[in-house]
């Protein structure tokens, strides 16, 4: 059982995040991986990011495996949109031959997003991100996609994305519905930086399917450690900044300690909502995740 | 009908001989493009137009391949390969066929790519195969904004599904997984 598994609803729950390197020196993410080691008392796993954005790094397979030999509780993500569905069950079966279990189901931003660095490379979405979870249901059953006999059955724990802030939210609702039909353990959302955003999102969950899904979220968060940041965020779909937490940053004498300071704010409304816990994610600044991570 | 996309002009314009024909298909490319720019295409490229008759019901094609240095053919791709095998020569694809599309006014939009497993029963009668660019048989994916998907700014058509089957009273299968086919 992995220690998120285990601790899941039982206590608030806190996951960090890593990137794998974009080449084989392993110099600078061996480093991240000695500073997230340190705080891993309060760490009940740590993402590790599959080709986000469609911009090449090295495979989250190899980087989870890193991660779990060094002690340190991979959230492995996998995307659709790179392999067939052998290639992921193969995936799947070597990471649980390496003791990972933890699993982000993903179906992937397309090749041709607006970030990627390799537009031309063949989307695959064979599966999605609810079939995906589907699969490895399967496989913890023992059993393949096709209902084919595995030597071993896996403990996969599933984890699926979240995003409160799509407009309009029905299609995401009624998603994620359709997740935890098929079994999925917990959620982790995007990034958000109003409260309000996800407490109208479960609002409107229950409205419309009539159940409470706090205690399966695990809540985004990202340290605003400066106004770039800031404006940066505000040109990507879903995501809200308000004028207020903006100007905050803003007219802070210290913007990485304002930014910590907001996002330990967060943290306390959202235990007081009765969320499952947070998700914390760097935005390309490790050092201001970290001290956000000391803060707890 | 077939769509079809012209391919760029310059790279069909370094394919250029001396003596060039541009072979259209009587059917899809008049349907996809005004006439008239058909006609100035072969302008372009310097080429004769001959326009034959439905090319997938194979008709006869006379015409003799060594008078011409480039044959371009205007086609799906169905009737670019009838006019390789019948005149046995290299022809050159002068677009690029892209689905199945119907017409809303002046614009073309594919609703089909003909994959071989219908399954618009169970969609509301609308395509996510050929109209989400991921073809995703459970979305929508977290790309949507503004009811726009995230790869061109076009309208989520799982956005659209739902909103269908909100109509028809079919959201307790709208939240069914839905698998692709495992076996062929
Ligand atoms: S599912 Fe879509 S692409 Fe496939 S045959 Fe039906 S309409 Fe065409
Ligand atoms: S935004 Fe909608 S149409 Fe675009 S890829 Fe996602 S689900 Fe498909």
């Amino acid at each position: 059982m992995s220690k998120l598994s285990e601790n899941f609803g039982k206590t608030f729950i806190v996951t960090g995040e890593i990137a794998p390197p974009r080449g084989p020196n392993l110099d600078e993410f061996n480093h991240e991986l000695e500073e997230i080691k340190k705080l891993m008392p309060k760490l009940y796993g740590v993402n590790v990011v599959d080709i986000p954005g469609s911009l090449l790094l090295m495979s989250s397979l190899a980087a989870s495996i890193i991660l779990k030999q060094n002690d340190v509780e991979p959230i492995y993500q996998l995307v659709c949109r790179d392999r067939n569905m052998l290639a992921l069950q193969a995936d799947l079966i070597g990471a649980a031959a390496f003791g990972i279990e933890n699993v982000l189901a993903l179906t992937g931003d397309h090749p041709a997003c607006k970030s990627s660095d390799h537009p031309g490379a063949k989307p695959v979405f064979d599966l999605d991100s609810t079939t995906l979870i589907m699969a490895m249901k399967a496989m913890n059953q023992g059993r393949d996609i096709t209902g084919k006999e595995l030597n071993m059955s896996t403990s996969f724990f599933v984890g699926a994305a979240l995003s409160p802030g799509a407009t309009p939210s029905d299609g995401e609702i009624y998603k994620a519905k359709r997740k935890l039909n098929v079994g999925v353990d917990f959620f982790q959302t995007q990034a958000v930086f109003e409260p309000s955003l996800i407490e109208n999102f479960l609002d409107k969950y229950e409205k419309l399917i009539g159940e409470d899904l706090r205690d399966k979220i695990l809540v985004g968060l990202v340290p605003l450690y400066d106004y770039d940041l800031v404006q940066f965020l505000r040109t990507i779909p879903g995501i809200i900044i308000s004028d207020k937490t903006g100007n905050r940053i803003k007219n802070a004498p210290d913007p990485v300690e304002e930014g910590i300071n907001i996002a330990a704010g967060y943290m306390d409304k959202i235990k007081e909502i009765g969320l499952a816990g947070v998700h914390l994610m760097p935005a390309g600044r490790v050092e201001a995740l970290l001290r956000l991570i000391e803060e707890i | 009908m077939i769509t079809l996309r012209i391919k760029d002009i310059n790279e069909l314009k370094s394919r250029c001989g001396e003596r060039n024909l541009l072979i259209q298909c009587s059917l899809c490319p008049g349907w996809n493009i005004k006439q008239k720019d058909i006609d100035s295409l072969a302008n372009e490229l310097n080429a004769e137009l001959k326009k034959i008759a439905t090319l997938c019901n194979r008709p006869k094609i006379e015409i003799n391949p060594s008078d011409y240095d480039t044959i371009f053919v205007l086609a799906c791709g169905a009737g670019v390969q009838i006019v390789a095998e019948e005149l046995k020569t290299l022809v050159i694809p002068a677009a690029d066929t892209t689905g199945i599309g119907i017409k809303d006014g002046e614009k073309i939009t594919k609703y089909c790519k003909a994959c071989g497993n219908c399954i618009l029963d169970r969609t509301g009668g609308i395509c996510p195969i050929a109209r989400c660019p991921k073809s995703l048989l459970n979305g929508p994916c977290g790309g949507v904004h503004n009811s726009l998907c995230e790869v061109d700014d076009r309208p989520c058509v799982w956005n659209l599904i739902v909103e269908r089957m909100k109509e028809l009273g079919r959201l307790d299968e709208l939240m069914q997984p839905r698998m692709p086919k495992l076996k062929r």
